[in-house]
C-alpha cells in the first residue's frame, strides 16, 4: 500500500510538472533544436546514471522492500518535518495577527 | 528553571545516545560489507560450477535491429516480447533440455524469406563458452560455429528448403558446450539473425494483401481504421527513424526501451474475462474485396482460447497468419501462429490480443457483443497509439526525443518511481564509446543475476532479512532522530501551548 501511495505521488508530481513545462518544451523543441539536442545527451547521461545504478543493486541484490523501506524514510524525512515546521509557523503567525 | 535543567539534561542523553547509535551503525556496516564480500568470495569459489551449467535467459533481448524489419513487417512483428515474430522467424527458444542439459536450442518458423540453399548467421552475445557441440537438427545444413571474441558467438547455416513453401517447416540449430569446467559461461544476452533474404518492401499486394496489421476496434468506420493504420505506421516509421538516428548516441537500453515502445504501439490487448463462455466472431476484409476473410474464435474457456480457420479462408489464404499471445503479467506470452490452432490460457491470463498481417480485421463478441460495445471499445484503443488526426497545438507536446527539460527536471522522480514501479533486479549495463581511430567498442557489463541466479534460495531469503532488518534499524533510528527534531526541543512549555 504505501509503495503504491508513494508510486501515485511520484507519478501526480511527474505530470503535473511535465504539464507546466510542456509549453517551454515545445518552445525549444521547435525553435532551439540544438538546445534540445544536448538536453537530449543530458537526459541519456542520466539515463546511463539511473542504469548504472540499477546494475550496482542488481550486485547487491537488494530486495524490493528494501528499496520501499528506503524510499518512503527518506520521503518522510524530506517533507513531514517541512510541513510541520510550516504548520507551527502559520499558527504562530496567525497568533501574532489576530486581534 | 529546573525544566531547563531537565532538558539539558535530556539533549546531553540524546546526544550521548546518537553518539553510541553511530558507533554501532558504523560497527553494523562494517559487518555488513565483511559478509558481503565474504559471501562473493565464498560463492565464486565453491559455486563456480554451477553458475556455468545453467544457460540464462533472464536478460535475453531479442534482437531485430539486423533483421531488417521493414515498415511492412511491423504488423506481424508485434508478438510475443520473449517471442520473436517478423518475417523470417517466429520463434527462439533457449533453455535446458528435457534431460537437463544444458542446451541451447535455436528453433524457428522460416515464413517467407528464407529460401532453400541460403546462408544465415545467428549471432549470440553474451559470455560465450570457449567450446561449443552444434548440429543442424532440423532442415538445416552446413551448420559452423565461430568465436567472433570472447562475448560473441556467431552460428553459420544454410536453410536446406524454402519457407512459405513448406508452411510449418522448422529450423533448428542445437548447441551445447563440449564440458563444464571453470570458463563454461554462456550467459546469453542478445541474438541476432542476420539475413540477406528479406527483400520485401511491401505488401504482397497481388493477393489483396497490406502487412502493416494492426489490428482495429469493431467499432470503429472504415475511415478511422485507415486513418488509424496511417497514423499508427507514421508512428512506428518515426519511431524506427528515430531508433537509426539515436542508435549511436544512446545506451542499448535506450534502444530496447524504443524497441519496448514499438511493440507497444502495434499491440491491441483484449481483456480475456470478457469474452470468457462466448464465441468470438473474427470478420475480416483484405484490402481486395475480392478476397473476404472470416474466421472464428471458437472457444474462449479459462485455459484455451483457438482460432479456426474456415473455409472460405483456408482457400484464399492457406498459410500461417495469426499470432496470439496472452498476458498474464508484464509480457505476453505464447504464440500460434496458424489457424486451427488454440493456445492455452492459464487463469491468470488477463489479456490476449492477436497480431495479424491484414488491416481491417474486426472482433466482434457474438451473442452480447451490444451490451459491452463501450467498453470492448475502450479496451480496443491502446493508449499508447494516439487517435487523434488532427492537427492539435498539444500534438507538439513531446516527452520524446529530443530531450526537454521536463526529462531532466522531473528525471529523479522518475528514477524513484521507477524503482518502486518496475525495479528490475537484472539490468545489464551496457557502454559504447569510441576508441581513438574512430574505431566503435560496445559492450555490457553482466548484472548480478549472473551470480545470485545461481545462488541457493536459502542464502538469498537470509540475504534479504539481512538487508532488510539493517535497513530497518538505520531507518528506526533514523526516524527517532528525525522526528525528535520535529518535536524542536527548544520549545519551551510555554511556547508549545501557545502555538
Amino acid at each position: 500500500m504505501i509503495q503504491k501511495i508513494l508510486t501515485g505521488i511520484f507519478k501526480l508530481v511527474i505530470s503535473l510538472v511535465n504539464l507546466l513545462l510542456s509549453p517551454i518544451d515545445a518552445l525549444i523543441t521547435q525553435s532551439f533544436p540544438s538546445i534540445s539536442t544536448g538536453i537530449g545527451y543530458v537526459v541519456s547521461f542520466f539515463d546511463y546514471i539511473e542504469d548504472l545504478m540499477y546494475w550496482v543493486m542488481s550486485w547487491f541484490h537488494l530486495p524490493q522492500a528494501f528499496v520501499t523501506l528506503l524510499v518512503a524514510y527518506f520521503t518522510f524525512k524530506l517533507t513531514v518535518p517541512h510541513l510541520v515546521h510550516r504548520v507551527k509557523l502559520a499558527i504562530a503567525w496567525y497568533h501574532k495577527l489576530k486581534p | 528553571m529546573e525544566e531547563k535543567t531537565t532538558r539539558q539534561e535530556l539533549n546531553e542523553s540524546l546526544y550521548r545516545e546518537d553518539h553510541k547509535l553511530d558507533i554501532i551503525d558504523s560497527l553494523l556496516y562494517f559487518l555488513f560489507l565483511c559478509i558481503f564480500i565474504m559471501l562473493i568470495l565464498v560463492f565464486s569459489i565453491v559455486d563456480c560450477k554451477a553458475v556455468t551449467h545453467e544457460w540464462d535467459i533472464t536478460n535475453t533481448i531479442w534482437s531485430t535491429s539486423d533483421c531488417e524489419i521493414t515498415q511492412t513487417h511491423l504488423g506481424y512483428y508485434c508478438a510475443a516480447d520473449s517471442n520473436v515474430t517478423n518475417d523470417l522467424w517466429s520463434k527462439i527458444q533457449v533453455g535446458n533440455n528435457a534431460a537437463g542439459n544444458n542446451v541451447l536450442s535455436i528453433s524457428f518458423l522460416a515464413k517467407t524469406s528464407m529460401l532453400a540453399n541460403s546462408n544465415h548467421t545467428i549471432e549470440l552475445h553474451g559470455l560465450r563458452y570457449n567450446n561449443v557441440t552444434y548440429s543442424c537438427s532440423s532442415n538445416v545444413v552446413n551448420c559452423s560455429v565461430s568465436y567472433v571474441s570472447t562475448s560473441q558467438l556467431n552460428i553459420n547455416f544454410t536453410s536446406s528448403v524454402n519457407g512459405i513453401s513448406s508452411a510449418g517447416v522448422g529450423f533448428t540449430i542445437t548447441a551445447y558446450p563440449n564440458s563444464f569446467n571453470g570458463n563454461n559461461i554462456f550467459y546469453i544476452n542478445q541474438f541476432k539473425l542476420l539475413s540477406t533474404e528479406i527483400t520485401s518492401s511491401g505488401g504482397d499486394s497481388s493477393s489483396g494483401f497490406d502487412d502493416t496489421g494492426i489490428i482495429t476496434s469493431a467499432n470503429q468506420n472504415k475511415d478511422e481504421i485507415i486513418n488509424n493504420q496511417n497514423e499508427n505506421t507514421q508512428q512506428i516509421t518515426n519511431s524506427l527513424t528515430s531508433m537509426m538516428n539515436l542508435d549511436k548516441l544512446v545506451s542499448q537500453d535506450n534502444i530496447n526501451t524504443q524497441r519496448a515502445n514499438l511493440q507497444n504501439m502495434c499491440k491491441n490487448s483484449y481483456d480475456v474475462s470478457l469474452f470468457r463462455g462466448y464465441t468470438l466472431t473474427v470478420n475480416g476484409s483484405l484490402t481486395s474485396s475480392a478476397n473476404t476473410l472470416f474466421s472464428d474464435f471458437t472457444e474462449i474457456t479459462n485455459t484455451t482460447l483457438c482460432i479456426q480457420n474456415s473455409a472460405e479462408n483456408s482457400a484464399n489464404l492457406g498459410g500461417n497468419y495469426y499470432v496470439i499471445t496472452y498476458k498474464s503479467d508484464k509480457s505476453y506470452l505464447g504464440a500460434y501462429d496458424s489457424f486451427n490452432r488454440c493456445i492455452n490460457l492459464p487463469s491468470t491470463a488477463k489479456y490476449f490480443r492477436v497480431a495479424t498481417k491484414y488491416p481491417g480485421i474486426l472482433i466482434t463478441k457474438g451473442g452480447k457483443c451490444e451490451t459491452s460495445e463501450d467498453q470492448i471499445k475502450e479496451l480496443l484503443y491502446d493508449d499508447n497509439v494516439s487517435s487523434g488526426t488532427g492537427n492539435s497545438f498539444f500534438n507538439d507536446f513531446t516527452t520524446t526525443d529530443p530531450g526537454s527539460i521536463s526529462q531532466i527536471l522531473t528525471k529523479p522522480l522518475v528514477v524513484v518511481n521507477n524503482l518502486l514501479s518496475s525495479y528490475n533486479s537484472c539490468t545489464n549495463l551496457n557502454f559504447s564509446f569510441t576508441m581513438p581511430g574512430s574505431s566503435e567498442v560496445s559492450g555490457y557489463l553482466p548484472s548480478g543475476c549472473i551470480f545470485w541466479n545461481n545462488v541457493n534460495s536459502n542464502i538469498i531469503s537470509l540475504w534479504n532479512i539481512f538487508v532488510v532488518g539493517v535497513a530497518s534499524y538505520w531507518i528506526l533510528c533514523n526516524l527517532f532522530k528525525t522526528i525528535d527534531s520535529i518535536k524542536n526541543p527548544n520549545d519551551t512549555r510555554e511556547d508549545v501551548l501557545r502555538l
